[in-house]
């Protein structure tokens, strides 16, 4: 491999001898210290191979010996750059593209953040930037343990994250806590307590001693199930009680729509700025002069990838596009509408443990605008777990 | 042990004789060859002074040559030396 590489640097010419007396030819050439390889012998002579320096001073030797050289092919770099010599742009080019390559091979192409599940990939590339690992950083001077630090110093989510240069790319891996999941007390007492005003519908009751009845009024607070119990033998014992105690809950929501509203809406009209980024930094490659009073704006950016691998050249996009204000009279319908959907949310995302047992709704129109009185009857669990200490 | 050395060494009168080295029969470096005298694919002869080496076998190419130093590859069937 060295001896081909070797050749191939210095250049070298296949040739063949012709005459009645190769051999002598092949004897001159070891005397002066000419070195051949690859040497055949033909019918007319033999073939070979010599570096084309030494082929220079062949000519000498083949006159002596009698013989005619022939060259067969010519291989190797000097045959290579004479062949480009009056193109003076190739050579220019390639040692400008070798610098160029060898430059940036020293910054941050670009960031991959794997294994994060709950912290966002900005988030994580923010605290990198704040540690100085960003697109278009100087590799030599970035600290990738002092970034770990900052890193778990300044998120509590994360648990263990490694920040790895690879040449130009930076890759960094992320593993996240797991929760503590929170334990369900067993020991402590506890009593079941109203966590709202109703009428109790049906009490389940798995530990301790009910102290309401079904058909029974209780406000909020009051005490539904106890986790203090006496035993035959007259003694006090304190428990944990375990209770569902489902009860009508009453309420009332109130929403309210105004009868005019104004509003800014998107138009066609919009308006581009094209920046190209390059490691890092933007450099403004389209002018718009165009501008609106009331305008919307949206950044995006496109990068270019080689086999897979993000460059950092790209473009980034930022559109303008104009707002209309606009102003809108509700109408009655369309105000119930609106309130039949809020109050469908309210009941699915807010009450959503519950079941309704009887709504009623009031519209009403004033001059400002609608709103809507809504009663509600829920079917709830309302029992809620106070502990107590058995010291009390 | 000293003495199965100097059993191996070559005797001090042979100096100038040529010296062969072969690796089976395909490969064969004389030193002290003075030149090549025929080169064939069937037969190549070196001359070493004294006497005179042929080779003859199949496919025989002349590796490498060199002031006193002449490598032989190919199958080697037969060697002559003649005086």
């Amino acid at each position: 491999m060295l001896v081909s590489f070797i050749r191939y640097a210095r250049g070298f010419v296949g040739f063949r001898v012709i005459g009645r007396t190769p051999e002598r030819f092949l004897n001159l050439c070891a005397q002066r210290g000419i070195r051949l390889w690859n040497s055949q012998p033909s019918p007319q002579g033999l073939q070979a191979r010599m570096f084309v320096s030494d082929y220079k001073a062949v000519r000498p030797v083949a006159r002596r010996a009698g013989v005619r050289t022939q060259v067969l092919k010519k291989r190797g770099l000097p045959f290579f750059v004479a062949r480009y010599r009056g193109r003076a742009g190739l050579p220019v080019g390639a040692a400008l593209g070798a610098v160029l390559l060898l430059t940036l091979s020293q910054f941050v192409w670009n960031i991959t953040v794997t294994g994060n599940e709950t912290v966002s990939e900005q988030r994580i590339t923010a605290l990198l930037a704040e540690s100085g690992v960003r697109i278009g950083a100087y590799t030599k001077g970035i600290d990738t343990g002092q970034a770990k630090r900052d890193i778990l110093l300044k998120t509590e989510e994360i648990g263990w994250v490694s920040v790895n240069l690879h040449g130009s790319r930076a890759t960094v891996e992320v593993r996240e806590k797991v929760k503590k999941p929170e334990l369900e007390e067993k020991d402590t007492p506890c009593n079941i307590k109203a966590s709202a005003d109703g009428v109790i519908t049906k009490i389940t009751a798995k530990n301790g001693e009910a102290q309401v009845k079904v058909g029974s009024g209780v406000a909020k607070g009051d005490l539904l199930v106890s986790g203090v119990s006496v035993t035959k033998q007259n003694t006090v014992r304190c428990l944990r009680a375990k209770a569902d105690v489902w009860a009508d809950v009453y309420t009332e929501k109130q929403l309210s729509l105004p009868k005019y509203c104004v509003y800014d809406s998107l138009t066609e009209n919009r308006s581009f700025r094209r920046r190209l980024s390059f490691l890092g930094l933007e450099v403004p490659c389209s002018l718009s002069f165009v501008s609106f009073p009331n305008a919307a704006y949206t950044c995006g950016s496109a990068e270019a990838y080689l086999n897979g691998t993000a460059l950092p050249l790209g473009v980034v996009t930022e559109t303008a596009r104009e707002l209309r204000r606009e102003t809108f009279a509700d109408t009655q319908d369309r105000a119930r509408q609106v309130f039949d959907n809020a109050l469908l949310l309210y009941e699915v995302f807010e009450r959503g443990r519950g079941r309704v047992t009887k709504k009623q709704v009031t519209l009403s129109e004033t001059a400002e605008g609608f709103t809507c009185a809504c009663s509600y009857v829920f079917n709830e669990n309302i029992a809620e777990s106070v502990d107590f200490s058995a010291e009390e | 042990m000293a003495k199965e050395i100097t059993r191996r060494l070559p005797r001090p009168d042979m100096g100038s004789a040529p010296q062969l080295e072969m690796l089976g029969n395909r490969s064969v470096t004389v030193e002290g060859s003075t030149g090549v005298l025929l080169y064939e694919n069937e037969n190549i002869k070196i001359n070493t002074g004294r006497m005179l080496i042929s080779f003859h076998g199949r496919g025989l190419r002349l590796r490498c040559v060199s002031g006193s130093c002449v490598e032989i590859d190919g199958f080697i069937s037969k060697i002559e030396f003649l005086s």
